[in-house]
Parts: C-alpha cells; sequence; structure tokens
C-alpha cells in the first residue's frame, strides 16, 4: 500500500516547521515517529497535501527533569520511557506503563508526545496524561501556550491542538510521595488495542487503614481517556478494603462509555473495567504496604 | 459528503434520499456512497411522537453497514463515532427548536 501523493518537508528548526503549518493550515500532518500516520497515510485514511517530518529539529529531542516531574520534547521515543533513568526514578509508573504500548519496534519509533497528540482512545499515553494531570505545551508561529490533559483531549482523535500548532512538550509532575499507582489492561493479544484499561492512583491516610486520595482513569472504553470520579469518590474516607474496592469497581463500570465492536460487547467492557479496578487498586495497596 | 474524524477523512459520493414521507409524523431516510476509503449504506427512521403537554419526542432507529479499508482498520470505533454523531444531531436540533422559540415569543 502506498500513500496518495503529498509534498514533503524536512525543516530544520521548530520555527521553520511552524511556518509550513501556518502557510498550509488545516491540510497538513506532522510526523514523528509516525507509528499512527503512516498506516493512515498508507491506507489512504487519511490523505493531507502536505507532511512536515519534525525528525531533523534537534531541539525537540529530550527527555529532562522538570520540578519534581519530568518534561518530554516531541521527538523523545517511546522506549525513553523504558530506558530512562530520571523517568524510572520521578514517574515510575510510566516506565511499568510503556510494557502495555504495542511493541519494542513500535516504542523505537513512536514518540511519547505523538500517541498524545494522535489521541487514539485506546492507547496508554492520553490515559496516563490524564491520571498524572499532565500539561501540554501547544506551540503555533505566534504564541505557546499550555492545556491541561483534561481540557487536551476532545473526542476520538481529536484534541485541543489547532491546525497551526505542534505539541512540543509535554510535562509529566511527579506523584505526590505518598501515592501508589498501578497500571493494567486487557487485550486479545499483547499489544493489540486495550480492550479495556485502567492508570489507577491510591494514597492511605497517615494512619495507613483509610484512603486519602483516589483517581481512576480508563482508556479503550470512550472516545478519550476517561477520568471516573464517582468511583474515586467511592474509595475516598473509606477504609482499604475489598468492600471499597468493589464499590469503586461497580462505580467505574457504570461511568465509562465503552462500545460494541468485534473484539468486545459494551458488557463485557464494563465487566472488565470492573475487574482491572479491583485488581489495580489491589496492586496499589500492595505497593502502599511496601513503601 | 465529507465525513471526518481528527485526521481521518473520507469524501463520500453517492445518494441520499428520503423514503415513505409521512409529514408531519415520520420518514425512512438511505444513504449509500462510495470513496476510496470504503463504502457506507444505511438506513434510519424519524418519528415524532406527541408527548403530554406541548412536547415531541424524537425516535430514531437505524441500521448501517460499512465496507472496505475503512471497515478493516476503523471497525472498532463506528459505534462510538454513530453515538458522537448522533449526539451532534440532537446538540443541533435543540438549538434550533430554542433559537425558533425565541423568534416567535418576540
Amino acid at each position: 500500500m502506498k500513500p496518495a501523493k503529498f509534498d514533503y518537508y524536512d525543516p530544520r528548526s521548530l520555527e521553520e516547521a511552524l511556518t509550513l503549518l501556518d502557510t498550509h493550515q488545516g491540510d497538513c500532518k506532522v510526523l514523528a515517529g509516525g507509528q499512527s500516520l503512516m498506516p493512515l497515510l498508507n491506507m489512504r485514511l487519511a490523505r493531507p497535501n502536505v507532511v512536515v517530518d519534525i525528525n531533523r529539529i534537534k531541539e525537540l529531542n529530550y527527555v529532562r527533569p522538570n520540578d519534581g516531574g519530568i518534561a518530554v520534547g516531541a521527538l523523545a521515543r517511546q522506549r525513553a520511557l523504558q530506558t530512562d533513568k530520571v523517568i524510572a526514578e520521578r514517574v515510575p509508573i510510566l516506565q511499568e506503563a510503556a510494557y502495555y504500548i504495542a511493541h519494542p519496534q513500535i516504542r523505537s519509533r513512536g514518540t511519547i508526545c505523538g500517541s498524545i497528540a494522535h489521541a487514539d482512545p485506546a492507547a496508554e499515553l492520553p490515559a496516563l496524561a490524564l491520571a498524572l494531570d499532565a500539561e501540554m505545551t501547544l506551540t503555533s508561529a505566534k504564541a505557546a501556550r499550555t492545556v491541561g490533559a483534561e481540557a487536551f483531549f476532545q473526542s476520538f482523535f481529536t484534541t485541543a491542538l489547532a491546525a497551526n500548532e505542534i505539541l512540543t512538550e509535554v510535562r509529566f509532575p511527579a506523584p505526590p510521595k505518598d501515592s501508589a499507582w498501578s497500571v493494567l489492561e486487557i487485550s486479545r493479544r499483547h499489544g493489540d488495542f486495550a480492550i479495556a484499561g485502567i492508570i489507577a492512583g491510591l494514597a492511605l491516610e497517615p494512619d495507613r487503614q483509610v484512603i486519602r486520595r483516589a483517581r481512576l482513569v480508563y482508556f479503550g472504553v470512550g472516545p478519550t481517556p476517561i477520568r471516573v470520579k464517582a468511583a474515586e469518590d467511592a474509595l475516598i474516607g473509606q477504609a482499604a478494603l475489598e468492600s471499597a474496592f468493589e464499590a469503586a469497581a461497580q462505580s467505574a463500570s457504570q461511568g465509562i462509555d465503552p462500545s460494541n465492536d468485534i473484539h468486545a460487547s459494551e458488557e463485557y467492557r464494563r465487566a472488565v473495567a470492573a475487574t482491572l479496578t479491583k485488581r489495580a487498586l489491589r496492586a496499589a495497596l500492595q505497593k502502599l504496604t511496601e513503601k | 459528503m465529507e465525513v471526518g474524524i481528527g485526521p481521518i477523512k473520507g469524501t463520500f459520493h453517492g445518494k441520499i434520499s428520503m423514503k415513505e414521507k409521512a409529514p408531519p409524523r415520520s420518514y425512512r431516510l438511505i444513504v449509500e456512497g462510495s470513496g476510496a476509503a470504503g463504502f457506507v449504506r444505511g438506513e434510519g427512521t424519524l418519528t415524532l411522537q406527541d408527548e403530554a403537554g406541548d412536547q415531541t419526542a424524537v425516535h430514531v432507529s437505524g441500521d448501517g453497514q460499512v465496507g472496505g479499508v475503512m471497515a478493516g482498520v476503523g471497525q472498532r470505533l463506528f459505534e462510538g463515532v454513530a453515538k458522537q454523531l448522533m449526539g451532534q444531531f440532537f446538540q443541533c436540533m435543540q438549538s434550533r427548536v430554542a433559537a425558533r422559540r425565541e423568534n416567535s415569543s418576540v
């Protein structure tokens, strides 16, 4: 399969790339790792007239410490999630979640920012961004703006990014010291799109019995990653016991918005989300007791 | 007709026809189209029903078939996107009804 004809640019600076985007607004796609865009082009599901390849803009290739957390440039590969020491130290859940992202070949090319900008509802990185309150920098030729994860993801493959903007940086803050996180996902084969997945965060009161805070974010079960606040509320103030986890699981299965497809029915996805909720909370609690 | 979500866009050429028109109660809408990404065929029935007071309930039901590359790759998204498009339809209608009501009360 070959893509439809397009004009290809490979600018050497961010300014140059942004000017190109400005000139070809709306008819232009940014190419970074290409792990989603290339199949779309080859299958001719996306037919932009212009492709702007940002791989030669060296200033965008970085992972660096930022406050307590990390800042990730537009060209940092998903592989960095598994190899970068700063990430492993500061936001270890990112390292853990990388295991679920596709396959090694794809992680070696695919970028962290690219997955977030693509906003596939079944992808791990958008859910991680939402769970960890990541902030995105959206840069155009005229200005740069910061958008939080909650406002960033709008629908299937649809984000706050305007046609003349590049997602130049994502910042993941370090999760609070008293919290523990876990990630789980069910798919038919490893690396397939998630049937359902969860990122769960848990923090206990100083007595180590009662739940102080909880964060529950699901993917593969709606148009965007979905945070289910009602399920979090079912946990906060409760003893960290199976009964509270069960209540959260029931609430979560109602708070998501899954669809039927050839991989799984809506009901099955709700059931999987409930089961994953309990497993993820047990795993997070286990990590807290080991802390 | 151009339909798209995010970077995935398709242009379809075909026919949209209304059948079994029974104003002001119901009609059947039939859509047939094809394009580079595949084909779509669908039909839906829209029924208006008197409710208590001066309210009208709008019932929409339909069935669709999609084939080609788009179907192979996008299957997992169809139902969600269909839900979203129906949501847009109802939102659009709501705002038009509200606008008309405002005009008539002036």
